[in-house]
């Protein structure tokens, strides 16, 4: 569903560009921050990530359609420009997956933005060797509490597909915080 | 219905709460950081339709070029060697400097050469007239049936 204060924003961005565009970030900078930074672990892959983000929306607006949701669009393009950034990083350090799994570990210990306990870090390692998919999936799930149906919108994923990665990165995610 | 296949499944003693902070004043500074970016952002350029087409053309240019190159060779191994039609004219002079050059020994090679079935009606007329013709020439027979 198409949200009506959306629709005026994007009205608005057609006559004062710059303007209507501040509302636009105002308006979903923080979900998408988050988004991104649960994918990328550290706040300046986070920030850069965003900011790409922002300027790719910035100038795919004025083509965009009224029919589908502003604020899927936008999750949609933070998540392929958080992919894109994930394999960017592997492919530049020649690093296979399990390495780079390692890497972002790495990261997340060093992260001065990490306000967490040790269950909370064990937490974010065990998601960390999630697929990317399931990584996905379970971030949106479990810390955002999106409905399945915005999920399957947003990653083009059936709902059962979604509800099936859900339930797998749920068990794995158990399995690692129990095995020691 | 939807409510049941939204129901979140949680991991016990854990919350769905996140576990990172950002710099203070990260989400007031933002939007101004972004409009900086944007500012600084070259705009897209429009794709005209050459620029649509160029890639095209250069693979057509390519693709003409070595087949002229292709072509030059060829005609640099072959050395320049036309074939074309003779003229009415040029027939002519060249029946008429054979007709002057084209001795006995050659007429026979040309009639052994070309198999020609002669007619059995007509045939023992001219194996006469051949004898004789060879006769008046005083071309010996044994001879011939020899050489070919």
């Amino acid at each position: 569903m198409v949200d009506q204060h959306d629709k005026e924003l994007i009205q608005q961005f057609r006559e004062n560009r710059n303007y209507a565009f501040n509302l636009i970030v105002r308006k979903y900078q923080e979900r998408l921050y988050w988004h991104i930074r649960k994918l990328v672990i550290s706040h300046d892959d986070a920030d850069d990530v965003l900011q790409n983000t922002f300027i790719k929306a910035f100038q795919g607006l004025e083509k965009f359609r009224e029919d589908a949701s502003l604020f899927t669009w936008l999750y949609r393009i933070a998540t392929n420009e958080s992919l894109t950034f994930l394999k960017k990083q592997r492919s530049w350090f020649y690093l296979p997956l399990g390495d780079y799994q390692q890497q972002l570990e790495r990261t997340l210990e060093s992260d001065t933005y990490f306000n967490g306990d040790e269950i909370q870090m064990k937490l974010q390692k065990a998601i960390i060797r999630l697929p990317e998919k399931q990584r996905l999936v379970f971030n949106m799930k479990y810390f955002e509490e999106m409905k399945y149906e915005d999920m399957s919108a947003i990653l083009g994923t059936s709902v059962g597909a979604l509800k099936a990665s859900y339930h797998h990165a749920i068990k794995k995610i158990e399995h690692y915080l129990t095995r020691d | 219905m939807k409510a049941e296949e939204n129901r979140l499944e949680k991991i016990p003693g854990i919350s769905g709460k996140l576990p990172f902070e950002v710099p203070a004043n990260y989400f007031d500074e933002l939007p101004l950081r972004i409009q900086e970016r944007m500012a600084e952002t070259p705009k897209t350029p429009v794709l005209r339709i050459y620029d649509m087409v160029r890639p095209r053309l250069a693979l057509a240019a390519m693709i003409i070029g070595l087949i002229a190159v292709g072509y030059a060779g060829l005609r640099m191994v072959l050395g320049n060697r036309e074939t074309r039609l003779l003229t009415a004219d040029e027939i002519t002079t060249a029946i008429e400097y054979f007709g002057y050059e084209f001795d006995d020994e050659m007429l026979i090679a040309a009639v052994v050469e070309s198999d020609i079935d002669l007619d059995p009606q007509y045939a023992d007329n001219e194996i006469d007239e051949i004898i004789e013709y060879l006769s008046g020439e005083d071309i010996e027979f044994g001879e011939l049936l020899n050489d070919y």
